[in-house]
């Protein structure tokens, strides 16, 4: 029963299938459930938003194109008009990761972004891509990265070393950030909903403030995903422009 | 803590490289394009109705152009035709009042002549009056008829003295 009523019991992952290719393990968990559901969620939200071809959107339409026009505004601030190419991928991340973080609010779902794994096949995935798209664009120049133009030659054995360390901390920052905001989020949650049973009446108290805690997650969710999405361009746009 | 089970790492990798794949697929494939070619026919739509209305501004314009040229016209012609009636009464008027001016000056020597004329009547019936009175005074102061030319004479004479 302790395990059963621990905060960190909603995070566990449960087998639903257990699959097994070759010695590797691919079981559909509640994980891949969530993951298979934001999919879905995606695609039904704006192929049906767009049913219509509306010349003047609904309200369905018009939050569908507010969610393509952020994106897009945002691809087009930070990388220009070179980030094109990669605004489905910046759109599928911010989606994702979206509705990964706001269908892990509804109760007895899971939320498959408060897992460090998850964040981090992303992270890593767009640290290894930015990395290899800052050599084939600029082949070893690309190392001017860590030296920014204008700085004293004297102070590169100090720069360099703090410029490659931070730069191999991006993946680092980038998925600890949206996956401990999303455990913390919940488990925040969870330890005062265990109040709000434990203290009977005088519960109305931690209820209130789960009403408010989980206001602040649902925001909490939809920034951290933006941020994502945002640190994602800045990156595609070092290894593209090297220095803004 | 369910985030350090490694056991689980593998088949969450595996579901999420799945799952963004075909969410990738279907995005760059099927929404994107869709909500592009919506926002792009509204744009377009937009830029039309945009042209046309300048379009139309334009012809607005230039009909209220025509339409002041031809106010400023007609007000320069109407100008023009109440200078010609004015001339036109004005040398009227003047032509009038010199006809009068004929006719009555006309009239006023005619009415001179007349008079001129009943005075020279009047005078050579006075000259026969006096002549007459003149002979019968002499007859009667001195018995001596006197012949109506000598008369005539005598009293010429005696008036152009």
């Amino acid at each position: 029963m302790a395990a059963e009523h621990s905060p960190l019991e909603q995070f566990a992952i449960k087998r639903i299938v257990e699959l097994d290719v070759g010695g590797v393990d691919i079981s559909f968990t509640n994980s891949s459930a969530m993951m298979v559901i934001a999919v879905a969620s995606i695609t039904l939200f704006l192929m049906l938003g767009t049913r219509r071809h509306a010349l003047i959107p609904g309200r369905w339409q018009s939050v569908v194109e507010l969610a393509y026009e952020l994106v897009a505004r945002t691809v087009r601030d930070n990388i220009g008009i070179e980030g094109r190419p990669y605004f489905a991928f910046i759109f599928s991340l911010f989606m994702f990761l979206l509705f990964c973080n706001v269908l892990g609010l509804i109760p007895y779902s899971f939320t498959v972004t408060s897992h460090i794994i998850v964040t981090f096949v992303f992270a890593g995935a767009i640290f290894v891509g930015v990395t290899v798209l800052g050599f084939v664009r600029h082949g070893l120049k690309f190392f001017s990265l860590f030296f920014p133009p204008g700085v004293p030659i004297y102070l590169a054995p100090l720069l360099v070393p703090i410029e490659f360390i931070s730069y191999l901390s991006r993946p680092i920052s980038l998925s600890v950030r949206l996956a401990a905001n999303m455990m913390a989020g919940h488990t925040m949650l969870k330890v005062f909903a265990g109040f709000v049973v434990a203290l009977g009446l005088m519960g109305v108290a931690p209820l209130i403030f789960i009403v408010l805690l989980y206001a602040l997650e649902t925001l909490i969710a939809f920034l951290q995903a933006y941020v994502f999405a945002v640190l994602t361009c800045l990156y595609i746009n070092d290894a593209i422009h090297l220095h803004h | 803590m369910p985030q350090m089970e490694f056991a689980d790492y593998v088949p969450q990798i595996v579901w999420l490289v799945v799952a963004f794949a075909t969410l990738y697929f279907l995005m760059s494939q099927l929404a994107l394009p869709r909500i592009t070619d919506i926002l792009e026919t509204r744009q377009r739509r937009l830029d039309h109705d945009l042209e046309l209305t300048e379009k139309l501004r334009d012809e607005a314009t230039a009909a209220l152009a025509e339409y002041e040229s031809a106010v400023a016209e007609a007000r320069g012609k109407s100008e023009l035709i109440l200078a010609e009636a004015r001339e036109s009464i004005h040398s009227e008027t003047r032509q009038r009042l010199d006809d009068l001016n004929a006719r009555l000056e006309g009239e006023i020597a005619e009415s001179e002549a007349r008079i001129r004329n009943i005075m020279t009547q009047a005078m050579g019936e006075l000259a026969v009056a006096a002549s007459d009175a003149a002979r019968a005074a002499t007859e009667r102061l001195i018995g001596f008829e006197v012949s109506e030319e000598r008369a005539r004479d005598a009293i010429d004479t005696v008036r152009k003295s």
